[in-house]
């Protein structure tokens, strides 16, 4: 029987801009892990940004220690794929967890995903916000329609096994993670969405944890025309060729 | 084998039983009163998908989570996290714009 103990979970938290959130999730994150008792560390992976993102991090490296706080920032925005990539490059754990920094993503569903990915050997475990208890707090009627109907939509085109396409909440084996990243090429939310398409296709088993989304940036950042035409022209790229 | 194609051949295996149909040459011979029918069979197709697309994305939008308990939660949590850093020697800018009132 696989030895449990020796499990090692690298969280990567990509940041830009998150001066506010970060020292919290940072608590966040320690206090679940440490209530349940889970080795890991949080690999922040900062690209440069001008708000002094990473002397807090710099601060929570003190407070934490340098092997549960590891510090990999870049010079500037370099893209999602390139942050998972530098971060697995940098990762100690056997398991790796990919999430927001901007606390729309809580930690307390980490243990739960490791407890999933237990109950079967998962490859992958998958946020999800349209499952079971799974949900979002801040979105108007607009949103919600909008998010239902493109995820009907991707559900019909694309068939893909799993409620939550966009979702970007996730536990992955670290080879797994390593394999596909390297054979995805889209940004952004399709970045997420070819990650699972791409694991069906290698035959990778996902597993669901329903998981509560608190959108706190939705009346900042407007789901506006070009995001809906990214996903579509995302959409169809995978339907044509997946 | 990929979704398009996948697509592609349903849409020709539906034109081909519409086609049959049509002729009126295999199997059912259709009535003339019915045959407009059969001529709408796509418009009657895309109609029910496109009313069955409509309710189900109604009925998921009505029945989506609103998580008002972890909005709630995040919002104690975050003052909690706020007052246990500062306990272990973290400084978050509130706390220099303070001591510069001093």
């Amino acid at each position: 029987m696989e030895d449990s103990k020796s499990d090692k979970f690298s969280i990567l938290l990509p940041t830009y801009n998150e001066k506010e959130n970060l020292p919290i999730i940072v608590w966040l994150i320690s206090k679940y892990m440490d209530e349940c008792g889970y080795d890991f560390e949080i690999i922040i992976i900062d690209d440069g940004s001008p708000d002094g993102t990473l002397e807090v991090a710099q601060q929570l490296e003190k407070i934490y220690g340098k092997d549960k706080i590891v510090l990999r920032p870049r010079e500037k925005k370099l893209g999602l794929g390139t942050a998972y990539v530098h971060g697995i490059n940098h990762a100690s754990g056997n398991f790796v967890i990919i999430m927001d920094a901007d606390l729309s993503h809580h930690p307390k569903f980490i243990p739960e995903f490791i407890r999933k990915q237990q109950e079967k050997d998962f490859d992958i475990v998958s946020g999800t916000r349209y499952l079971g208890s799974g949900g979002v707090y801040g979105w108007d009627l607009k949103r919600k329609v909008i998010s239902r109907g493109a995820n009907l939509l991707t559900q019909i085109l694309l068939r893909p096994g799993v409620s939550d396409l966009t979702g970007s909440f996730r536990l992955y084996k670290k080879d797994v993670l390593r394999k596909l990243v390297d054979s995805c090429i889209s940004k952004g939310y399709v970045f997420q969405m070819e990650m699972i398409v791409r694991a069906r296709q290698h035959g990778y088993s996902i597993g669901e944890v329903p998981i509560s989304f608190v959108d706190r940036v939705y009346g900042e950042s407007k789901l506006g025309g070009n995001e809906i035409v990214h996903f579509a022209s995302g959409l169809l790229y995978l339907f044509a060729t997946t | 084998m990929i979704k398009l194609l996948q697509w592609l051949l349903g849409l020709g295996l539906f034109m081909a039983a519409w086609a049959i149909l049509l002729s009126g040459r295999f199997l059912v011979k259709i009535p003339e009163e019915q045959m407009l029918h059969v001529w709408l069979v796509p418009v009657y197709t895309l109609g029910t998908f496109g009313l069955a697309c409509l309710s189900i994305i109604m009925y998921r939008v009505y029945n989506f989570n609103n998580c008002e308990a972890a909005a709630e939660e995040l919002k104690m949590q975050i003052k909690e996290g706020k007052e246990d850093l500062k306990k272990r020697g973290f400084r978050f800018d509130e706390d220099t714009l303070q001591n510069a009132d001093l």
